[in-house]
This record gives structure tokens, C-alpha cells and sequence, in this order.
């Protein structure tokens, strides 16, 4: 019995086979946004039935990494128990994976200036994958290239056209070219994404934080705001939300007070060259090193006239820069008419209280200086002169005690450098606890002042300024030579091989 | 081939082949083979490399092939193949992870060196180690050796399953071939016993493969970074630094050195393991880790072990030249040997009435294992 089989069901054709051919943007960007969804198909199919290829088998491989660094990062931020502190892992995990997919292009835009050829280029397999057409050097389906950029590429890379095996050597030269700058990105790679991934993190990390605040503030001010002041309820909420608009906009005296406290003892640390200490003393674990140094370097600094009057002049500007600042400060605290009826007299009080200790707090640091100064105007060894700066900076008094006792009523000058709670609160839910955090750190003695601005300074430079700009700098300038001077070099034809054809 | 000068092939017949070749060399694969050895044609021939040998194999990769190939791709060779890409392709892992723990250093920022440092070695020490995991559970579950090695005639070293689209199964022996199929439960007397066995294979290294990809890339390295977060890792450089003390006392004997280094050693690694592994007083994420990551470890190697080949029903031919039907298990083929009979009971032996009443000292009746 013979068996008839039915025909073939099929809309084309039955000798039409499907070729590889160009790709499509549209077909790219396709291809790059299934790459996990696909990757989850392919690996159940692999452990279900078995079934699989190599070419998918990679892209599984991309997309389980992408997984695992995101597992890494999810991982991290678990547990860090303090707000937003998820965010530099994300940051960091994202910038890995930019820094991984970025470099190989910045290197494929040399190889595009030098040679012409674009190594990025995808093609459209027969079986309707998108695949890097450079990726596999034995493998390279030029024929997927139209013919007029092919001869265009010819004639850039300095193939004959007149040769009949022009497009064998043409593969040739397109083979060494994708060898040489594959083996160099892997070169590259190692070293380009920790450092591209560092630098990313550190110009984002506030940008971002920033822009999550903004966001966050929208949607606080925009729903939850309204209903607050429409209820009436809260009167001191609203009136307090009022004046922080007022007072906490980014331009107005109290955010260039908080800035100024920032950029103050950086001014002191540059007059004094403590910036240009080593940085293993920068960062050595025990602050009687730190601070032993310190003492020496200022000593040594303030024999000189011409560097005492230098920190001298520092000292004046700084001061005149704190009465610029909190000049009008006072005046919108005492006299701003508006302020007076929204904010009751007693908060009023408070603001000008802490006011005026971080003023006083700050007049003493910058005075104790002034100390050192008058201290080695006296003259004296260099030894003896750095023992009476070490004893004047260890035993003054820190400037916030000197406040307290000056107030008379020390567990209220305390609660109020703390910060009101309920105000604290308040600024935690609109995210604008400026005003807590720009007075947190106020009234430190010279040590502890001079300490901590070393520590702030020198965990700032030490990825930022330094490391990144150096190998950056190297893997630029190395991958221009090697672009340049090696990229499609062609040995020297050797002497003894006698050429064919006519001569 | 003639490029080799044998002599062409002729109609098979048992009489011609027993006149022409020798007894020694039954097939003509063997001849060809003794004809390439003896005027020195090189071939891919398979590595069979014992633990030893690998580690020489590594070493040498590592210090030698590697920054060989290197040079060959920054030169642009004409020969250069995907298998050499590949193998550069390794090297960020490496060069990376020392650039990721020196970065801190530099800055002077050890705490951070030494967890980044031991993160990147839990990263290596975890993937090697998944995959190693795996191949031996495919070894001794299927008798396929995943990580089998051929030298190829230019002289590289290559893995004989690398790819799944072009396996080299052409370099597989029927010693090989034997040993799978039994293990995978195909039947013998199956037509072309090795072509099933080809087959399977080819399920075998897609499935391996992407077990490796998903374990190792996300478990592993999520459980790399899990273990490596410890601030437990802070005194294992301390450790480290007091060896030289250990050793250059005096007053110890060296077994007593060895044991104070060990014991030195072991104090803050066994004291990340106390911090990290702790369910009863870890939170939720860190129990769910934990958990998670044993888990699937666990269903992985059930899945090798458990999962087998996928049903197919084999049609043997039995000697009676009757045929029959066998569905091979999914379940592992356990060969256990038989229990050896006592050589003093014969085999037709019968027991004979021994009473009502038991009596001890008599030999019992061996069954069958199990």
C-alpha cells in the first residue's frame, strides 16, 4: 500500500530559500530589546527538549551576566539600613554595563576614522538572526555588503580592482583588521571598565540624587501639599512649608551658607598646602599621624611671613564671605514682614539662634587660626614651634562648647545645634533638610576641623582627579598608537617568494 | 585519499581483507592512521589528560598560549580562528578583576581593595567551580567527559564539545561511544548505537551548557558578591602578615608551624563563613539568599541526574532475530555488581526441612542485591 503525502502548505514558493542580507534599524533595535526574553526561551528549551545553537547559547551568555550583575546590585542594596543608599549600587551596576557595551565602540570609531571599515556593522542571518558580521574571523559573509561598498572599502584599503581575487583580498584585509581590533578590545576591557564604571559614578551619583529629590518633591508638592493647607489643620506645617520655600530655594543666603560650609575649609586647606600632602597621610588610619603631620607641615608653613600674612588674608576673606552671606540672612529673619506673620515668634527665635551659632561657631574656628598665626609670629625652632601649635589646636575648647557656656544653658544650646525635631521631620518628608545638615557639623575644633576637611578632600580626589584621568588618559593615547601605527599593517613582502604574472 | 598513496578502495569482501591487510590492523581507519604516524602528517588526535595534566595544561594556557595568541591577534594573523578569540576573550575576567582590587589600593583605600579583592576571587573561584561541579556530575552521570580535550593539527588545544553545531564527534572512539550509551541506557543491539548516542549528546552539551550559563553567571556570582560583603574579610590580610613571625620562631617545630599557620589562616575565613551562613540570625534577604542559592544549586544537579535522556523508544534486534521494544529509563542506571555467591552453596541447591523451630548456624540463602 502506498501512502499519498499531502502537499506542502507553504505562502512561497517551494525553491525560494531565504538568504542573509542587510538588517533593518528597525530589525536591530528589535533584536537588542528581546536579547533577556529570548535568552529565558533558549534556556528553557535547552533543559526541556535540548535543543539549541551556539550563536544563541552566546546571547544567553550576555543576558545571564546582565542578570547577575543586577542580582549583585539588588543584592547590595538590601541591607544598607540607611535612605537612598540603593542608589550607588544601581549606579554602579549601570555604568559597568554601559562602560562594557561603550568601550568597543570608542575603539571601533578610531578603527572607522583610520580605515573606513565600520566594525559595528550587523547582518541578517537566513534564519532571521541579527548577528555582528566581524564577529567570527574564519566566518565573515561579505556577500551580505552591497556591492558598492565593497568596492568602496576596496579602494580605501588599497585593494587592486583590477585583481580578479579582489574580494578575497579584500576578506583578508577586513579579517586582520577585525582580528587586530578584537584582540585590543579585550585589551582594553579590562582595564576601561572599572575605570569608565568609577568616573560614571562619580559625575552621576549627584545629578541623579538631585533629579530623585525633584521627582519626588513634585509628587509631594503637587498631591500631598494641597490637602495639607486645605485642611487648615496644621497651620504651623504650612506656615513653616511657606518660609522653607522662601528661605531653602536653591539661590537665597541659607543654601550659600550650607555651600560656603562646604568650600571654607577647603580655601583653608589649599593657603596651608595640607592638599598636597602624601596621600598615604591623607588616609592614615590613625588621626594622631594625620594630625602630627599637620601640625609639621604648619609649622614649617608659618615660619614665613609671607604665608602667614597669606593665611591671614584667607582668614579675612573668608569672614567678610560669612557676613556677605548671613547679612541678609538676618535681615530676612528680624525684619522680613511676611516671615514675621507666617512663622510664630518663637521658631522665629530658634532660626536666629542657630543663626547666629553657626556665625559665632564659625568666626571661632577661623579665629583659632588667627591664634596659630599670632603663635608663630613669636619666632622659634621648628620643633618647639610645632609643639605649641599641636597643644594650641588639641586643647582650645571646641567653639560649640564655648557657645554653650556662652548661652549659659548647655542642654538647650545642644537640643538646638541638633535641629528642632519636628521641624526635621517635616524637612525629612519634603526631602529639604538642608537646614539640619548644613548646621550638623558646626563649631569643630582646629584639630577635628582641619581632620576632617583632610579626609573629605582626600576621599574626593582619590578615584576622581587621579586614577581615572591617568589610565584613561594611557588607554586613549595607547589605542591611538596602536590605531595608527599598527591597525592594517601589512608585512613586508618577503624577498624570496617570487610573484606570479607579468613583470 | 590519494595524497597518501594507498591503494584505492575496493569492494569489500572477507576473503580480500583477511589476504591483503594484516591480522594487527582489522579496519582501514587504524591503516591510515599508521600511514599519517609514519610519514609524520599531523591530525587531531584526542588528549587523554588526567588531573595532573590539566594543571600543567592551565598553567601553560595561562603563562604561555594566552600572551602568544595575544600578540597573534594584535598582529592581525591570516590563521587566526574563532577558537583563539575565545580564548583572548578570557582575559578581561582576569585583567579586569586585578584592575577592580588595585583601583582602591592606589588610592589608598585598603578596607576596599580587600573586599573587592575577595569578591573578584570568590567571582573566579565560584564560576570555575560551578562548572567543574557540573561536568563531573554529567561524567558520572552520563560518562560524557564535557571538559575532553583534542590537540588539532596546528597545534592548539581545543575542547571536543565546545560548540554544539560542530561537535567533533569524528574524533570519538567506540571506547567512548560503549561507555555513553551504556550509561545513557541505549540498548545494544540498537542500529547505529553510536549515531543514538550522537544524538543525545547533542541534547547533552546544549542542556550543560546552558545550566553552566545560568548557574554560574547568576547564582554564583550573586553568592560570590553575597560572601564577599562580609567585613569579615578585613583580617584575612592580618592573617597573612603574621605568618612570617610563625616561621621564623624559633622555638616551634615545623609541625607546629604548619598547624599555627593553618589555624591562623583558617581563624578569619572560617569567621566570614560564621557571618555569612548564619540563618538563625541573618534577615529575610539574607536567608533567602542562602536558601535560594543551595536550592538551586541542589535542582540543578537533580536535574543531570534525574532528568536523562528524553523518551525514545529503540527498536532492538535481539540475537533470535526477533524484535523488540525498549523504552530506556530517565532514571540512572545504577550497574552494581552482583553479590558473589558462596562458592560451598550449589546453585540448585534446596533447603531442606530444618524444623519448626529455628536454628542458628545454618548458611542462609544468598538473594539477590537488593
Amino acid at each position: 500500500m502506498s501512502m499519498q503525502l499531502p502537499p506542502v502548505q507553504s505562502s512561497k514558493p517551494a525553491n525560494t530559500v531565504q538568504k542573509a542580507g542587510p538588517a533593518a534599524r528597525r530589525e536591530i533595535l528589535a533584536n537588542q530589546a528581546i536579547l533577556v526574553p529570548q535568552a529565558a526561551h533558549t534556556a528553557w528549551t535547552a533543559l526541556n527538549s535540548g535543543h539549541g545553537a551556539d550563536y544563541q547559547m552566546a546571547r544567553l551568555d550576555d543576558a545571564s551576566r546582565m542578570l547577575g550583575v543586577a542580582g549583585i546590585a539588588g543584592l547590595a542594596s538590601m541591607g544598607v539600613g540607611y535612605p537612598g543608599g540603593w542608589l550607588p549600587f544601581w549606579l554602579g551596576g549601570t555604568s559597568w554595563l554601559t562602560s562594557m557595551a561603550v568601550t568597543p565602540k570608542l575603539i571601533n570609531a578610531g578603527v572607522r576614522l583610520k580605515t573606513g571599515v565600520n566594525l559595528n556593522q550587523v547582518y541578517k542571518a537566513s534564519n532571521n538572526e541579527i548577528r555582528p558580521l566581524f564577529q567570527d574571523p574564519n566566518y565573515m559573509p561579505l556577500q551580505v555588503v552591497p556591492e558598492e561598498q565593497r568596492l568602496r572599502m576596496m579602494q580605501r584599503l588599497g585593494v587592486p580592482l583590477n585583481n580578479p581575487d579582489r574580494d578575497n583580498l579584500l576578506q583578508q584585509r577586513l579579517k586582520q583588521i577585525s582580528v587586530q581590533t578584537h584582540t585590543w578590545w579585550m585589551l582594553m576591557a579590562g582595564m576601561a571598565t572599572p575605570v569608565l564604571a568609577a568616573l560614571g559614578c562619580d559625575l552621576l551619583e549627584d545629578p541623579v540624587k538631585t533629579l530623585i529629590s525633584n521627582i519626588k518633591n513634585w509628587g509631594v508638592n503637587t498631591f500631598v501639599l494641597p490637602g495639607i493647607k486645605g485642611s487648615g489643620a496644621d497651620a504651623a506645617v504650612d506656615a513653616m512649608d511657606k518660609a522653607m520655600n522662601a528661605a531653602l530655594n536653591p539661590q537665597t543666603e541659607l543654601s550659600a551658607l550650607s555651600r560656603w560650609w562646604k568650600q571654607m575649609p577647603k580655601s583653608l586647606l589649599k593657603t596651608l598646602e595640607l592638599d598636597k600632602l602624601p596621600e598615604s597621610i591623607q588616609l592614615h588610619k590613625s588621626a594622631e599621624v594625620r594630625f602630627d603631620k599637620i601640625a609639621e607641615k604648619l609649622a614649617h608653613k608659618l615660619q614665613d611671613a609671607n604665608q602667614r600674612s597669606a593665611l591671614e588674608r584667607t582668614i579675612r576673606n573668608q569672614l567678610d564671605q560669612l557676613e556677605k552671606i548671613t547679612g541678609p540672612l538676618e535681615k530676612l529673619l528680624n525684619k522680613d514682614e511676611e516671615l514675621q506673620k507666617l512663622l510664630p515668634e518663637h521658631e522665629l527665635a530658634r532660626f536666629r539662634h542657630q543663626l547666629e551659632m553657626a556665625q559665632g561657631s564659625a568666626k571661632t574656628t577661623l579665629e583659632h587660626f588667627r591664634e596659630l598665626i599670632n603663635i608663630a609670629k613669636k619666632g622659634g625652632k621648628h620643633s618647639v614651634l610645632k609643639g605649641q601649635l599641636k597643644d594650641k589646636m588639641r586643647n582650645s575648647t571646641l567653639a560649640y562648647v564655648e557657645q554653650m557656656f556662652r548661652e549659659g544653658d548647655v542642654s538647650s544650646a545642644r537640643r538646638l545645634a541638633a535641629g528642632w525635631e519636628p521641624l526635621n521631620r517635616v524637612m525629612g518628608w519634603f526631602r529639604k533638610n538642608k537646614f539640619a545638615t548644613s548646621f550638623a557639623h558646626m563649631g569643630d575644633s582646629p584639630r577635628s576641623f582641619l581632620l576632617k576637611a583632610l579626609d573629605n578632600h582626600a576621599l574626593h580626589n582619590r578615584w576622581f582627579r587621579r586614577y581615572p584621568m591617568l589610565i584613561g588618559g594611557f588607554m586613549l593615547a595607547s589605542t591611538a598608537l596602536f590605531i595608527g601605527l599598527f591597525l592594517g599593517k601589512q608585512p613586508a613582502p618577503d624577498p624570496s617568494v617570487k610573484r606570479g604574472g607579468l613583470s | 585519499m590519494p595524497g597518501l598513496g594507498l591503494p584505492p578502495m575496493q569492494p569489500l569482501s572477507s576473503g580480500m581483507l583477511a589476504d591483503t591487510m594484516p591480522q594487527a590492523l582489522p579496519d582501514r581507519a587504524a591503516y591510515e592512521d599508521l600511514q599519517r604516524r609514519r610519514k609524520n602528517i599531523p591530525t587531531d588526535v584526542i588528549l587523554n589528560y588526567n588531573m595532573l595534566d590539566k594543571l600543567i595544561h592551565g598553567v601553560k594556557t595561562f603563562f604561555v598560549t594566552t600572551p602568544k595568541t595575544i600578540l597573534r591577534g594584535l598582529s592581525g594573523a591570516p590563521d587566526y580562528t574563532f577558537s583563539e578569540a575565545m580564548q583572548v576573550a578570557k582575559v578581561p575576567y582576569y585583567l579586569g578583576g586585578v584592575f577592580l582590587t588595585l583601583s582602591p589600593l592606589i588610592g589608598g583605600n585598603k578596607p576596599e581593595a580587600i573586599r573587592l579583592g575577595a569578591s573578584v576571587l570568590m567571582y573566579l573561584a565560584g564560576m570555575s567551580g560551578t562548572k567543574a561541579l557540573i561536568n563531573a556530575a554529567y561524567k558520572m552521570r552520563y560518562g560524557v567527559d564535557l571538559g575532553l580535550l583534542y590537540r588539532s593539527k596546528s597545534g592548539q588545544v581545543e575542547n571536543v564539545y565546545a560548540s554544539s553545531n560542530f561537535p567533533r564527534f569524528d574524533l570519538l572512539t567506540p571506547h567512548h561511544y560503549n561507555d555513553m550509551a551504556n550509561k545513557l541506557g541505549i540498548p545494544e543491539g540498537v542500529y547505529e548505537r553510536d549515531g543514538a548516542v550522537r544524538e543525545n549528546l547533542r541534547y547533552i552539551i546544549n542542556s550543560s551548557r546552558t545550566l553552566k550559563l545560568v548557574v554560574a553567571n547568576i547564582i554564583s556570582a550573586i553568592g560570590a558578591g553575597y560572601i564577599a560583603r562580609s567585613d569579615a574579610w578585613l583580617n584575612v590580610p592580618s592573617a597573612f602578615t603574621k605568618l612570617p613571625g610563625i616561621w621564623k620562631d624559633s622555638r616551634m617545630g615545623i609541625g607546629h608551624k604548619v598547624q599555627a599557620s593553618l589555624a591562623n589562616i583558617s581563624e578569619p575565613l572560617i569567621g566570614v563563613v560564621r557571618d555569612r551562613f548564619n540563618l538563625a540570625g541573618g534577615s529575610w534577604w539574607q536567608k533567602a539568599v542562602i536558601l535560594g542559592g543551595l536550592g538551586t544549586m541542589a535542582a540543578s544537579l537533580a536535574y543531570i541526574v534525574f532528568n536523562g535522556i528524553p523518551n525514545k523508544h529503540y527498536t532492538v534486534l535481539k540475537k533470535d532475530n526477533t524484535v523488540d521494544e525498549v523504552t530506556p529509563s530517565r532514571l540512572p542506571q545504577l550497574n552494581m555488581p552482583a553479590m558473589p555467591e558462596f562458592p560451598y552453596i550449589p546453585a540448585n541447591w534446596t533447603q531442606p526441612f530444618q524444623g519448626y523451630w529455628p536454628t542458628w548456624g545454618q548458611p542462609q540463602q544468598p538473594g539477590g542485591w537488593l
